[in-house]
């Protein structure tokens, strides 16, 4: 699931190299179902709608 | 099983760490019982009365006047709230403890001997309740001005929707410049992303402790952050901080 963090300091993730980062506010992290559903209840994050798909044109 | 030795039992109160003080540490958890049988019968019985009693001794140790030592821990403590942690399988991340917050009256000696040093000798009969902790963050030094300690999280197995209460200890803390230290528990459903679950209050000084109390959900993985607070003419430098944070769930 796409998040936004909505408070620095706030949320800690572990990058692919295993380093935990902690992110600002505004930042947009990848986190698994369980992980965001608590971040979710407590107001440190956002979830970040994804991109209307585009129009197929008229022919 | 593991067995355990003098190297691995530990004291603090309200976040002195008085270990180096104690020569034995003489825990006595019991539950207070009344007397039950009646005429006619051939034995004694008992029931428990639902209420626990814990006796703590701290027997032995050098009687030491250094600051923020045994005396002041103790001696000068009477009946005051204190936060007292202690464990007998080291101060270390992820080891067994005991976590309580309770006035506590104590008997305080110190015994001269002719041919020794001055002993002293506490014993507390705690009132508060006994909980049986997990320890999040040892006994053990950090320097770097923000940091956590994700690395070595203490895994509960599962989540608990039942809340928690945690206990910080702040041993020692030399600010180098910095305004302050937050210490900050967090929990992680998978140990991959954390999020904040309880800020303990901004410290100054050493030493310094507080409990706080959390409702809801707990998740499987519990760690902590800490992060000096830099002042306006720049990072802090020579900044250290031992804070001693313990959780029990539920």
């Amino acid at each position: 699931m796409r998040l936004r963090v909505l408070k620095a300091g706030s949320v800690f993730q572990r990058d692919a190299a295993g380093v935990i980062r902690v992110m600002d506010t505004g930042a947009v992290i990848e986190a698994s179902d369980a992980a965001a559903k608590t971040l979710l209840s407590r107001g440190l994050v956002e979830v970040v709608a994804s991109e209307p798909k585009r129009k197929k044109e008229a022919d | 099983m593991a067995n355990y030795g003098p190297a691995s039992a530990f004291l603090l109160v309200g976040g002195r760490n008085i270990t180096p003080d104690t020569y034995t540490l003489d825990e006595t958890v019991e539950q207070v019982t009344e007397q039950t049988n009646s005429l006619g019968d051939s034995w004694e019985e008992h029931l428990p009365v639902g209420i626990g009693k814990v006796t703590l001794e701290a027997a032995g140790g050098l009687y030491e006047t250094t600051t923020d030592r045994i005396m002041t821990a103790l001696q000068e403590q009477g009946d005051s709230r204190q936060l007292v942690a202690y464990g007998f399988e080291g101060a270390t991340t992820g080891m067994n403890s005991v976590q309580i917050d309770g006035t506590y009256a104590a008997t305080w000696k110190r015994i001269a001997e002719r041919n020794g040093l001055t002993k002293a000798h506490a014993v507390h009969v705690i009132s508060g309740e006994y909980m049986t902790a997990k320890i999040v963050h040892g006994l053990t030094s950090e320097a770097s001005s923000s940091g956590d300690s994700t690395t070595a999280s203490v895994n509960h197995g599962a989540a608990t929707t039942d809340g928690a209460t945690l206990d910080l200890h702040l041993n020692a803390l030399t600010l180098g410049g910095a305004l302050g230290i937050v210490i900050t528990a967090i929990d992680s459903a998978d140990n991959v992303t954390f999020g904040s679950l309880v800020a303990f209050t901004s410290s100054t000084g050493a030493p310094f402790a507080e409990r706080k109390t959390v409702t809801g959900t707990v998740e499987q993985y519990v760690a902590i952050s800490w992060d000096f607070t830099e002042s306006t003419s720049g990072g802090p430098s020579g900044h250290a901080v031992t804070p001693y944070v313990s959780i029990t769930r539920g």
